[in-house]
């Protein structure tokens, strides 16, 4: 890929996880396991790409938690994804800028 | 004589909810010299809907479908069972992979004994995996 087309993949990328983190974040409120695994999936599909494993392996833990309906769980892994998001999307957004 | 023609015989059409697996999908493709105007579905409801729309129409019908399996409203196995109903009625037999996140299950298995799937990748498409879309679209 051209630098023009990964930086559109990076703005792609980070439009994308801001969204569906807040997303996320609602319907953890609202204990919807089943969007939260289908969220978590989306996310998880999307950071594979950059190799962020330790996201993709917090978020493959989330879908499973979702499934057994543990929101203690999934409570304490989205305190560790959030944040990690926020990192990724920041590092981003500086190298675009 | 070669098999293989030089200008692509054939369309894809891309089947995928997530943005950026469809973008960098989309242009593993281009860089790989498969044209860039293959057909774009963010859903599998939309898929059906043009399929349904143009299943008379030989040029409008892809060749190829690149499918994921995880999407809302009609998922990739779903659209599959609406896909054999209508191929019958399509001028045209379409040959279908999976790209799919999901490790292989005995749903594809399933669907490959039927004759529906004929090949299974995990996202992202790796070298190998391109080369045999290549070798599909390629050649006459």
């Amino acid at each position: 890929m051209d630098e023009k087309t990964v930086k559109k993949l990076l703005t792609l990328f980070c439009e994308s996880a801001q969204t569906d983190i807040k997303n996320l974040e609602s319907q953890i409120a609202t204990l919807e396991f089943e969007q939260i695994h289908n969220v978590s999936h989306k996310l998880k599909a999307g950071v594979r790409y950059f190799f962020l494993d330790a996201l993709s392996t917090r978020l493959e833990q989330m879908q499973l938690a979702a499934k057994n309906r543990d929101a203690h769980l999934i409570q304490n892994l989205f305190d560790e994804i959030k944040p990690g998001f926020n990192q990724v999307i920041s590092d981003i957004k500086k190298m675009l800028s | 004589m070669s098999i293989y023609s030089v200008q692509p015989k054939k369309t894809i059409m891309l089947i995928d909810d997530h943005d950026i697996s469809l973008f960098v999908t989309q242009h593993q493709l281009i860089a790989a010299g498969i044209p860039s105007d293959n057909l774009l579905q963010p859903s599998g409801f939309s898929a059906l809907e043009y399929l349904e729309e143009n299943f008379i129409n030989n040029e409008k019908l892809p060749d190829l479908i690149l499918l994921d399996i995880n999407m809302p409203v009609i998922n990739g196995w779903q659209f599959l069972e609406k896909i054999e109903a209508m191929q019958s009625k399509m001028v045209k037999k379409i040959t279908i992979y999976i790209l799919s996140s999901y490790g292989q299950t005995s749903e594809f298995d399933k669907w490959k004994n039927r004759g529906m799937v004929k090949k299974f990748f995990e996202k992202p498409l790796q070298s190998e995996d391109i080369i045999a879309i290549k070798n599909f679209i390629f050649t006459k």
